[in-house]
Protein backbone atom coordinates (compact mmCIF):
# COMPACT_ATOMS: atom_id res chain seq x y z
CA UNK A 1 0.00 0.00 0.00
CA UNK A 2 2.52 2.46 0.97
CA UNK A 3 5.21 1.71 -2.00
CA UNK A 4 1.82 2.21 -4.67
CA UNK A 5 1.42 5.40 -2.80
CA UNK A 6 4.92 6.61 -2.79
CA UNK A 7 5.37 5.55 -6.59
CA UNK A 8 2.01 8.32 -7.15
CA UNK A 9 3.94 10.75 -5.13
CA UNK A 10 7.05 10.64 -7.77
CA UNK A 11 4.70 10.56 -10.73
CA UNK A 12 2.86 13.50 -9.42
CA UNK A 13 6.26 15.54 -8.98
CA UNK A 14 7.51 14.55 -12.22
CA UNK A 15 4.24 16.03 -13.48
CA UNK A 16 4.89 19.18 -11.99
CA UNK A 17 8.37 19.38 -13.51
CA UNK A 18 7.27 18.80 -16.76
CA UNK A 19 3.88 20.96 -16.52
CA UNK A 20 3.93 24.10 -17.84
CA UNK A 21 0.79 26.18 -17.01
CA UNK A 22 0.77 28.11 -13.89
CA UNK A 23 -2.99 26.80 -12.41
CA UNK A 24 -2.12 23.51 -13.17
CA UNK A 25 0.83 23.27 -11.54
CA UNK A 26 -1.25 24.46 -7.87
CA UNK A 27 -3.41 21.76 -8.83
CA UNK A 28 -0.70 19.08 -9.12
CA UNK A 29 0.45 20.44 -5.82
CA UNK A 30 -2.38 20.04 -4.35
CA UNK A 31 -2.98 16.70 -5.25
CA UNK A 32 0.74 15.76 -3.97
CA UNK A 33 0.05 17.26 -1.10
CA UNK A 34 -2.71 14.55 -0.56
CA UNK A 35 -0.75 11.60 -1.41
CA UNK A 36 1.96 13.46 1.27
CA UNK A 37 -0.92 12.97 3.71
CA UNK A 38 -1.86 9.13 2.82
CA UNK A 39 1.73 8.30 3.25
CA UNK A 40 2.36 10.08 6.44
CA UNK A 41 -0.66 7.81 7.74
CA UNK A 42 0.54 4.81 6.38
CA UNK A 43 3.83 5.73 7.66
CA UNK A 44 2.04 5.34 11.63
CA UNK A 45 2.17 9.03 12.23
CA UNK A 46 -1.65 10.70 12.22
CA UNK A 47 -0.69 13.54 13.92
CA UNK A 48 1.66 14.40 11.35
CA UNK A 49 -1.03 13.54 8.37
CA UNK A 50 -3.42 15.48 10.13
CA UNK A 51 -1.29 18.91 10.25
CA UNK A 52 -0.17 18.26 6.37
CA UNK A 53 -3.70 17.82 5.12
CA UNK A 54 -4.45 21.31 7.09
CA UNK A 55 -1.96 23.40 6.00
CA UNK A 56 -2.18 21.71 1.93
CA UNK A 57 -5.22 24.01 1.97
CA UNK A 58 -4.10 26.99 2.99
CA UNK A 59 -0.97 26.71 0.95
CA UNK A 60 -2.99 26.11 -2.24
CA UNK A 61 -5.25 29.16 -1.50
CA UNK A 62 -2.05 31.25 -1.47
CA UNK A 63 -0.97 29.63 -4.38
CA UNK A 64 -4.05 30.57 -5.98
CA UNK A 65 -4.54 34.32 -4.87
CA UNK A 66 -0.97 34.51 -6.27
CA UNK A 67 -1.06 33.04 -9.78
CA UNK A 68 -4.52 34.53 -10.09
CA UNK A 69 -3.51 38.40 -9.88
CA UNK A 70 0.38 38.31 -10.86
CA UNK A 71 0.73 36.13 -13.23
CA UNK A 72 -1.11 34.85 -16.57
CA UNK A 73 -3.73 32.17 -16.11
CA UNK A 74 -2.77 29.76 -18.90
CA UNK A 75 1.12 29.23 -19.89
CA UNK A 76 3.33 31.01 -17.79
CA UNK A 77 4.60 33.96 -19.95
CA UNK A 78 7.88 33.14 -18.88
CA UNK A 79 7.84 29.97 -20.29
CA UNK A 80 5.73 30.86 -23.23
CA UNK A 81 8.41 33.60 -24.52
CA UNK A 82 11.20 30.75 -24.15
CA UNK A 83 8.83 28.33 -25.80
CA UNK A 84 8.64 30.40 -29.11
CA UNK A 85 12.10 30.52 -29.52
CA UNK A 86 13.05 27.14 -28.40
CA UNK A 87 10.42 25.16 -30.63
CA UNK A 88 12.41 25.58 -33.65
CA UNK A 89 15.86 24.96 -32.37
CA UNK A 90 17.43 21.20 -32.72
CA UNK A 91 17.50 18.46 -30.41
CA UNK A 92 21.14 18.89 -29.46
CA UNK A 93 20.17 22.32 -28.43
CA UNK A 94 17.89 20.88 -25.64
CA UNK A 95 20.35 18.27 -25.16
CA UNK A 96 23.13 20.56 -23.88
CA UNK A 97 20.54 22.03 -21.66
CA UNK A 98 19.45 19.80 -19.72
CA UNK A 99 21.94 17.22 -19.63
CA UNK A 100 24.22 19.21 -17.32
CA UNK A 101 21.67 20.70 -14.24
CA UNK A 102 20.58 16.53 -15.23
CA UNK A 103 23.70 15.18 -14.87
CA UNK A 104 24.89 17.29 -11.36
CA UNK A 105 21.65 16.04 -10.23
CA UNK A 106 22.24 12.70 -11.02
CA UNK A 107 26.07 12.97 -9.56
CA UNK A 108 24.52 14.34 -6.27
CA UNK A 109 21.83 11.65 -5.88
CA UNK A 110 25.14 9.11 -6.02
CA UNK A 111 27.11 10.76 -2.98
CA UNK A 112 24.04 11.00 -1.26
CA UNK A 113 23.57 7.15 -1.39
CA UNK A 114 26.54 6.01 -1.34
CA UNK A 115 27.76 8.48 1.91
CA UNK A 116 24.33 6.98 3.21
CA UNK A 117 25.17 5.83 6.79
CA UNK A 118 24.01 1.93 6.61
CA UNK A 119 24.04 1.64 10.35
CA UNK A 120 21.12 0.36 12.50
CA UNK A 121 19.10 2.66 14.29
CA UNK A 122 19.86 3.60 17.76
CA UNK A 123 15.99 2.88 19.85
CA UNK A 124 17.09 3.96 23.35
CA UNK A 125 15.69 7.49 23.02
CA UNK A 126 12.52 6.04 21.35
CA UNK A 127 12.10 2.90 23.96
CA UNK A 128 12.46 5.41 27.01
CA UNK A 129 10.25 7.86 25.70
CA UNK A 130 7.30 5.46 25.02
CA UNK A 131 7.79 3.83 28.13
CA UNK A 132 7.94 7.17 30.33
CA UNK A 133 6.43 9.51 28.45
CA UNK A 134 2.86 8.60 30.54
CA UNK A 135 4.58 9.25 33.80
CA UNK A 136 7.01 11.70 32.84
CA UNK A 137 4.49 14.23 31.10
CA UNK A 138 1.31 12.44 31.45
CA UNK A 139 -1.57 12.23 28.82
CA UNK A 140 -2.06 9.17 25.75
CA UNK A 141 -0.50 10.62 22.96
CA UNK A 142 3.41 10.14 22.90
CA UNK A 143 3.89 12.73 20.18
CA UNK A 144 2.31 15.52 22.27
CA UNK A 145 4.18 14.27 25.69
CA UNK A 146 7.20 15.13 23.42
CA UNK A 147 6.43 18.27 21.87
CA UNK A 148 4.77 19.91 24.95
CA UNK A 149 6.73 18.19 28.05
CA UNK A 150 10.51 16.73 26.66
CA UNK A 151 10.65 19.23 24.31
CA UNK A 152 8.90 22.05 24.49
CA UNK A 153 12.12 24.66 23.81
CA UNK A 154 11.72 23.17 20.05
CA UNK A 155 8.09 24.13 20.07
CA UNK A 156 8.36 27.91 22.07
CA UNK A 157 11.20 28.97 19.30
CA UNK A 158 8.70 27.52 16.39
CA UNK A 159 5.99 29.55 17.72
CA UNK A 160 7.97 32.35 18.09
CA UNK A 161 8.74 31.89 13.97
CA UNK A 162 5.02 32.40 13.34
CA UNK A 163 5.83 36.16 15.33
CA UNK A 164 8.97 36.75 12.99
CA UNK A 165 6.67 35.36 9.55
CA UNK A 166 3.83 37.73 10.58
CA UNK A 167 6.39 40.15 10.69
CA UNK A 168 8.22 39.40 7.77
CA UNK A 169 5.14 39.05 5.39
CA UNK A 170 4.00 42.97 6.54
CA UNK A 171 7.66 43.60 5.61
CA UNK A 172 8.12 42.76 2.91
CA UNK A 173 5.26 43.54 1.27
CA UNK A 174 4.55 46.38 -1.47
CA UNK A 175 1.98 47.27 0.46
CA UNK A 176 3.51 49.49 3.47
CA UNK A 177 0.34 49.43 6.24
CA UNK A 178 -0.48 46.64 8.35
CA UNK A 179 -3.83 47.06 8.58
CA UNK A 180 -6.54 47.02 5.79
CA UNK A 181 -10.00 46.97 8.91
CA UNK A 182 -11.75 49.87 6.91
CA UNK A 183 -15.02 47.67 5.93
CA UNK A 184 -14.56 47.45 2.04
CA UNK A 185 -15.89 44.80 0.66
CA UNK A 186 -14.73 42.45 -2.29
CA UNK A 187 -16.22 42.90 -6.10
CA UNK A 188 -16.61 39.12 -6.66
CA UNK A 189 -20.02 37.63 -7.73
CA UNK A 190 -20.69 35.27 -4.43
CA UNK A 191 -22.93 32.36 -5.53
CA UNK A 192 -25.79 32.23 -2.81
CA UNK A 193 -25.57 28.35 -3.25
CA UNK A 194 -22.15 28.83 -1.86
CA UNK A 195 -23.27 30.99 0.78
CA UNK A 196 -25.94 28.69 2.07
CA UNK A 197 -24.17 25.83 2.35
CA UNK A 198 -20.80 27.45 4.06
CA UNK A 199 -23.43 29.10 6.70
CA UNK A 200 -24.06 25.58 7.39
CA UNK A 201 -20.30 24.15 7.39
CA UNK A 202 -18.77 26.87 9.48
CA UNK A 203 -20.19 26.20 12.90
CA UNK A 204 -19.08 22.07 12.47
CA UNK A 205 -15.43 23.64 11.59
CA UNK A 206 -15.25 25.73 14.38
CA UNK A 207 -16.30 22.76 16.68
CA UNK A 208 -13.72 20.07 14.88
CA UNK A 209 -11.05 22.73 15.78
CA UNK A 210 -12.26 22.85 19.16
CA UNK A 211 -12.51 19.43 19.45
CA UNK A 212 -9.14 18.43 18.13
CA UNK A 213 -7.27 20.98 20.71
CA UNK A 214 -9.48 19.52 23.52
CA UNK A 215 -8.69 16.24 22.25
CA UNK A 216 -5.00 16.67 21.38
CA UNK A 217 -3.25 14.59 24.57
CA UNK A 218 -5.42 11.87 24.39
CA UNK A 219 -6.13 10.82 20.64
CA UNK A 220 -4.55 12.25 17.36
CA UNK A 221 -4.81 16.23 17.05
CA UNK A 222 -3.06 18.87 19.11
CA UNK A 223 -2.63 22.44 19.03
CA UNK A 224 -1.15 22.99 15.67
CA UNK A 225 -3.82 21.24 13.64
CA UNK A 226 -6.63 22.28 16.03
CA UNK A 227 -5.44 25.83 14.96
CA UNK A 228 -5.54 25.61 11.55
CA UNK A 229 -8.90 24.21 11.67
CA UNK A 230 -10.25 27.29 13.87
CA UNK A 231 -8.35 29.80 11.14
CA UNK A 232 -9.91 28.13 8.48
CA UNK A 233 -13.09 28.90 10.71
CA UNK A 234 -12.16 32.22 9.85
CA UNK A 235 -11.95 31.87 5.75
CA UNK A 236 -15.51 30.61 6.01
CA UNK A 237 -16.65 34.06 7.64
CA UNK A 238 -14.86 36.15 5.02
CA UNK A 239 -16.28 33.56 2.02
CA UNK A 240 -20.42 34.35 3.64
CA UNK A 241 -19.87 38.08 4.94
CA UNK A 242 -17.30 39.20 2.23
CA UNK A 243 -15.87 41.85 4.40
CA UNK A 244 -12.30 43.01 5.81
CA UNK A 245 -13.11 44.05 8.71
CA UNK A 246 -10.64 42.28 11.17
CA UNK A 247 -8.12 44.62 12.43
CA UNK A 248 -4.69 42.61 11.78
CA UNK A 249 -3.14 44.75 14.13
CA UNK A 250 -5.24 43.89 17.50
CA UNK A 251 -4.65 39.68 16.14
CA UNK A 252 -1.08 40.22 16.12
CA UNK A 253 -0.68 41.97 19.40
CA UNK A 254 -3.56 39.25 20.87
CA UNK A 255 -0.80 36.57 19.59
CA UNK A 256 2.49 38.04 20.87
CA UNK A 257 0.57 38.25 24.40
CA UNK A 258 -0.17 34.42 23.76
CA UNK A 259 3.18 33.48 23.10
CA UNK A 260 4.38 35.21 26.35
CA UNK A 261 1.46 33.37 28.32
CA UNK A 262 2.99 30.02 26.73
CA UNK A 263 6.28 30.88 27.41
CA UNK A 264 6.01 32.03 31.23
CA UNK A 265 3.59 28.89 31.73
CA UNK A 266 6.34 26.11 30.11
CA UNK A 267 9.26 28.08 32.06
CA UNK A 268 7.62 27.73 35.12
CA UNK A 269 5.73 23.93 34.74
CA UNK A 270 9.32 22.28 33.71
CA UNK A 271 12.33 24.69 34.38
CA UNK A 272 11.51 25.80 37.95
CA UNK A 273 10.65 22.39 39.08
CA UNK A 274 7.01 23.01 39.90
CA UNK A 275 6.62 19.36 38.77
CA UNK A 276 8.53 17.86 40.76
CA UNK A 277 6.74 19.31 44.02
CA UNK A 278 3.41 18.51 43.04
CA UNK A 279 1.91 15.73 45.48
CA UNK A 280 1.35 12.24 43.93
CA UNK A 281 -2.49 12.34 44.35
CA UNK A 282 -2.95 15.64 42.35
CA UNK A 283 -0.04 14.71 39.61
CA UNK A 284 -2.57 13.08 36.95
CA UNK A 285 -4.85 16.03 37.51
CA UNK A 286 -2.13 18.93 37.29
CA UNK A 287 -0.36 16.93 34.16
CA UNK A 288 -4.10 17.29 32.48
CA UNK A 289 -4.53 20.90 32.94
CA UNK A 290 -0.91 21.28 31.47
CA UNK A 291 -1.71 19.95 28.47
CA UNK A 292 -4.60 21.43 27.67
CA UNK A 293 -3.54 25.05 28.90
CA UNK A 294 -0.58 24.52 26.42
CA UNK A 295 -1.98 23.05 23.49
CA UNK A 296 -5.14 25.78 23.68
CA UNK A 297 -2.34 28.68 23.81
CA UNK A 298 -0.37 27.00 20.69
CA UNK A 299 -3.81 26.12 18.64
CA UNK A 300 -4.77 30.36 19.36
CA UNK A 301 -1.47 31.07 18.48
CA UNK A 302 -1.56 29.19 15.37
CA UNK A 303 -4.98 30.20 14.46
CA UNK A 304 -4.09 34.15 15.34
CA UNK A 305 -1.21 33.39 12.59
CA UNK A 306 -2.82 32.40 9.78
CA UNK A 307 -5.48 34.62 10.12
CA UNK A 308 -3.30 37.74 9.18
CA UNK A 309 -1.97 35.76 6.57
CA UNK A 310 -4.84 34.56 5.02
CA UNK A 311 -6.22 38.28 5.11
CA UNK A 312 -2.96 40.07 4.11
CA UNK A 313 -3.07 37.42 0.99
CA UNK A 314 -6.92 38.09 0.09
CA UNK A 315 -7.02 41.95 1.01
CA UNK A 316 -3.99 43.38 0.20
CA UNK A 317 -2.55 41.74 -1.86
CA UNK A 318 -5.25 41.66 -4.52
CA UNK A 319 -5.57 45.16 -4.27
CA UNK B 1 -18.86 -13.62 8.23
CA UNK B 2 -22.01 -12.12 9.54
CA UNK B 3 -25.14 -10.70 7.12
CA UNK B 4 -23.51 -7.51 7.86
CA UNK B 5 -20.20 -7.98 6.50
CA UNK B 6 -21.56 -9.82 3.10
CA UNK B 7 -23.91 -6.21 2.76
CA UNK B 8 -21.13 -3.97 3.44
CA UNK B 9 -18.92 -6.04 0.81
CA UNK B 10 -21.54 -5.55 -1.50
CA UNK B 11 -22.01 -2.06 -0.58
CA UNK B 12 -18.29 -1.68 -1.40
CA UNK B 13 -17.91 -3.17 -4.71
CA UNK B 14 -20.67 -1.07 -5.49
CA UNK B 15 -18.91 2.09 -4.63
CA UNK B 16 -15.81 0.74 -6.85
CA UNK B 17 -17.93 -0.19 -9.87
CA UNK B 18 -19.72 3.88 -9.39
CA UNK B 19 -15.93 5.16 -9.26
CA UNK B 20 -14.89 3.34 -12.07
CA UNK B 21 -18.11 4.47 -14.16
CA UNK B 22 -17.38 7.99 -13.51
CA UNK B 23 -13.73 8.18 -14.56
CA UNK B 24 -14.20 6.30 -17.67
CA UNK B 25 -16.88 8.95 -18.32
CA UNK B 26 -14.50 11.83 -17.64
CA UNK B 27 -12.50 10.37 -20.45
CA UNK B 28 -15.30 9.49 -22.67
CA UNK B 29 -16.80 12.66 -23.01
CA UNK B 30 -14.96 16.06 -24.36
CA UNK B 31 -17.31 18.76 -23.39
CA UNK B 32 -16.23 20.83 -20.13
CA UNK B 33 -19.53 20.98 -18.75
CA UNK B 34 -20.73 16.70 -19.73
CA UNK B 35 -17.42 16.08 -17.68
CA UNK B 36 -18.23 17.72 -14.36
CA UNK B 37 -21.11 16.02 -14.26
CA UNK B 38 -19.74 12.95 -14.57
CA UNK B 39 -17.12 12.94 -12.45
CA UNK B 40 -19.72 14.12 -9.69
CA UNK B 41 -20.67 10.59 -9.68
CA UNK B 42 -17.23 9.59 -8.06
CA UNK B 43 -17.43 11.76 -4.60
CA UNK B 44 -21.01 12.20 -4.26
CA UNK B 45 -22.60 8.24 -4.85
CA UNK B 46 -19.35 6.29 -5.14
CA UNK B 47 -17.29 7.91 -1.87
CA UNK B 48 -21.47 7.87 0.07
CA UNK B 49 -21.84 3.87 -1.15
CA UNK B 50 -18.13 3.21 -0.08
CA UNK B 51 -18.63 5.02 3.13
CA UNK B 52 -22.26 2.83 3.43
CA UNK B 53 -20.41 -0.08 2.79
CA UNK B 54 -17.49 0.48 5.79
CA UNK B 55 -20.38 1.43 8.41
CA UNK B 56 -22.18 -1.53 7.54
CA UNK B 57 -18.99 -3.82 7.90
CA UNK B 58 -18.76 -2.57 11.34
CA UNK B 59 -22.36 -3.11 12.55
CA UNK B 60 -23.56 -0.95 15.46
CA UNK B 61 -20.72 0.98 16.96
CA UNK B 62 -19.28 4.35 18.31
CA UNK B 63 -17.04 3.56 14.58
CA UNK B 64 -20.10 3.55 12.15
CA UNK B 65 -21.35 6.91 14.04
CA UNK B 66 -18.22 8.33 13.10
CA UNK B 67 -18.54 7.60 9.63
CA UNK B 68 -22.31 8.92 9.51
CA UNK B 69 -21.36 12.44 10.39
CA UNK B 70 -18.91 12.14 7.85
CA UNK B 71 -21.56 11.26 5.08
CA UNK B 72 -23.22 13.79 6.73
CA UNK B 73 -20.61 15.84 5.84
CA UNK B 74 -20.40 14.86 2.12
CA UNK B 75 -23.50 15.11 1.67
CA UNK B 76 -23.48 18.97 2.50
CA UNK B 77 -19.78 19.11 0.82
CA UNK B 78 -19.82 17.25 -2.06
CA UNK B 79 -22.37 18.82 -4.54
CA UNK B 80 -21.22 22.24 -3.68
CA UNK B 81 -17.84 21.78 -4.88
CA UNK B 82 -19.08 20.89 -8.34
CA UNK B 83 -21.52 23.69 -8.09
CA UNK B 84 -18.39 26.19 -7.89
CA UNK B 85 -16.29 24.84 -10.41
CA UNK B 86 -19.14 24.82 -12.72
CA UNK B 87 -20.11 28.31 -11.75
CA UNK B 88 -16.96 29.70 -11.98
CA UNK B 89 -16.03 28.12 -15.66
CA UNK B 90 -18.99 29.60 -16.53
CA UNK B 91 -18.16 33.38 -15.15
CA UNK B 92 -15.01 33.17 -16.68
CA UNK B 93 -16.07 32.82 -20.33
CA UNK B 94 -16.32 28.53 -20.90
CA UNK B 95 -19.03 28.26 -23.58
CA UNK B 96 -21.52 25.91 -22.71
CA UNK B 97 -22.02 24.37 -26.62
CA UNK B 98 -17.60 23.88 -26.81
CA UNK B 99 -16.06 22.81 -29.37
CA UNK B 100 -13.68 20.06 -27.76
CA UNK B 101 -10.93 21.08 -25.54
CA UNK B 102 -7.75 21.22 -27.42
CA UNK B 103 -5.44 19.43 -24.85
CA UNK C 1 24.33 -1.67 2.50
CA UNK C 2 20.87 -2.39 3.38
CA UNK C 3 18.73 0.57 2.10
CA UNK C 4 14.97 0.92 3.16
CA UNK C 5 13.15 1.51 -0.06
CA UNK C 6 10.80 4.26 1.40
CA UNK C 7 13.83 5.93 2.26
CA UNK C 8 15.59 5.61 -1.52
CA UNK C 9 11.87 7.04 -2.70
CA UNK C 10 12.32 10.26 -0.50
CA UNK C 11 16.20 10.65 -1.70
CA UNK C 12 14.58 10.95 -5.22
CA UNK C 13 11.77 13.05 -4.94
CA UNK C 14 14.34 15.24 -3.05
CA UNK C 15 16.44 15.31 -6.35
CA UNK C 16 13.49 15.31 -8.76
CA UNK C 17 12.47 18.57 -7.00
CA UNK C 18 16.66 19.86 -6.93
CA UNK C 19 16.62 19.27 -10.78
CA UNK C 20 13.45 20.84 -11.15
CA UNK C 21 14.82 24.12 -9.01
CA UNK C 22 17.41 24.65 -10.78
CA UNK C 23 15.93 24.23 -14.70
CA UNK C 24 12.88 25.93 -13.72
CA UNK C 25 12.64 29.64 -15.22
CA UNK C 26 9.10 30.50 -13.74
CA UNK C 27 9.03 31.81 -9.89
CA UNK C 28 6.07 30.17 -8.98
CA UNK C 29 7.48 26.37 -10.15
CA UNK C 30 10.44 27.50 -7.85
CA UNK C 31 8.33 28.21 -4.56
CA UNK C 32 6.36 24.85 -5.43
CA UNK C 33 10.03 22.78 -5.92
CA UNK C 34 11.09 23.95 -2.66
CA UNK C 35 7.48 22.18 -0.66
CA UNK C 36 8.60 19.45 -2.42
CA UNK C 37 11.82 19.30 -1.06
CA UNK C 38 10.96 19.74 2.19
CA UNK C 39 8.14 16.96 1.76
CA UNK C 40 10.57 14.98 1.33
CA UNK C 41 12.78 15.47 4.34
CA UNK C 42 10.13 15.23 6.39
CA UNK C 43 8.70 11.87 4.74
CA UNK C 44 12.78 10.74 5.52
CA UNK C 45 12.37 11.73 8.82
CA UNK C 46 9.29 9.86 9.21
CA UNK C 47 10.39 6.53 7.73
CA UNK C 48 13.37 6.63 9.98
CA UNK C 49 11.68 5.24 12.96
CA UNK C 50 9.27 3.32 10.57
CA UNK C 51 8.87 -0.84 9.90
CA UNK C 52 6.81 -2.39 8.41
CA UNK C 53 3.64 -3.62 10.79
CA UNK C 54 4.23 -0.77 13.61
CA UNK C 55 1.15 1.20 14.61
CA UNK C 56 0.92 4.90 15.65
CA UNK C 57 2.46 6.04 19.06
CA UNK C 58 -1.15 6.53 20.93
CA UNK C 59 -2.66 4.64 23.72
CA UNK C 60 -2.04 3.49 27.31
CA UNK C 61 1.25 1.06 28.44
CA UNK C 62 2.65 0.40 24.88
CA UNK C 63 5.09 -1.82 24.00
CA UNK C 64 8.05 -0.09 22.32
CA UNK C 65 8.62 -2.95 19.96
CA UNK C 66 5.45 -2.81 18.54
CA UNK C 67 4.58 1.33 17.93
CA UNK C 68 6.65 4.15 15.37
CA UNK C 69 8.99 6.32 16.69
CA UNK C 70 7.48 9.36 18.14
CA UNK C 71 10.27 11.72 18.11
CA UNK C 72 10.97 12.54 14.64
CA UNK C 73 7.30 13.24 14.37
CA UNK C 74 6.83 15.49 17.17
CA UNK C 75 9.89 17.53 15.22
CA UNK C 76 8.35 17.32 11.74
CA UNK C 77 4.71 18.35 12.75
CA UNK C 78 6.70 22.17 13.64
CA UNK C 79 8.93 21.61 10.43
CA UNK C 80 5.24 21.09 8.57
CA UNK C 81 4.06 24.40 10.11
CA UNK C 82 7.14 26.21 9.34
CA UNK C 83 7.39 25.29 5.86
CA UNK C 84 3.91 26.85 4.99
CA UNK C 85 5.49 30.25 7.01
CA UNK C 86 8.42 29.78 4.61
CA UNK C 87 5.84 29.63 1.55
CA UNK C 88 3.49 32.85 2.62
CA UNK C 89 7.02 34.81 2.72
CA UNK C 90 8.30 33.51 -0.73
CA UNK C 91 4.99 34.41 -2.14
CA UNK C 92 5.45 37.89 -0.19
CA UNK C 93 8.56 38.26 -2.00
CA UNK C 94 7.64 36.64 -5.43
CA UNK C 95 4.71 39.69 -5.41
CA UNK C 96 7.01 42.46 -4.43
CA UNK C 97 9.16 41.57 -7.34
CA UNK C 98 6.03 40.91 -9.93
CA UNK C 99 4.78 44.84 -8.66
CA UNK C 100 8.87 46.28 -9.10
CA UNK C 101 9.73 44.47 -12.55
CA UNK C 102 6.26 43.42 -13.92
CA UNK C 103 7.60 39.63 -14.81
CA UNK C 104 7.73 36.23 -13.44
CA UNK C 105 10.71 35.21 -15.49
CA UNK C 106 14.39 34.80 -13.59
CA UNK C 107 15.78 35.35 -16.82
CA UNK C 108 14.49 38.81 -17.36
CA UNK C 109 14.72 39.86 -13.32
CA UNK C 110 18.23 38.39 -13.28
CA UNK C 111 18.86 41.02 -16.26
CA UNK C 112 17.07 44.08 -14.80
CA UNK C 113 18.70 43.34 -11.82
CA UNK C 114 21.89 44.09 -13.53
CA UNK C 115 21.47 47.16 -15.06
Amino acid sequence: MIYAMLVFWILTALLIVKERRAIRIILYFGAFSFITAICFFLLGSPDVAMAEAAISTFATIFFVICVEKYTNLQIDEAEKASDRQEDKKPLTYHLKKFLPPLGFTVFLCALFIHFLPDNTVNTFLKDQYVERFAFDVGGENAVTAIYLGYRVYDTLFEALILVITVVAVSHMSWFDKTSVADGRRSDIQRSGMAVFTIRIIAPILLLFGVYLIMNGHISPGGGFQGGVAIASFFICRYMIYNIYDISIDKIIRAEKAVFVVAALIAVAAIFLGVWARVPAAYLDLYQGTYLLIMNALIGVKVACTFIVLFYRFVAIERL
Amino acid sequence: MNVFEIIGNIFIIAGVIFTLFGVAGFFRFQNFYIRILVSSKVDAVGMLTLVVGLAFRHGISFFSGKLMLIIVVLLILNPLVSHIVARSAYLSGHEVNDPPEQS
Amino acid sequence: MNFDIIELFCIAMFFIAFFGLITSKSMIKSVVFMSLMEMAVIMFFLSIGFRSGLFAPIGVNMNPDYVADPLPQALMITAIIIGLSVTAVTLTMLMTLFRKHNTTDWEIVKKKSAE
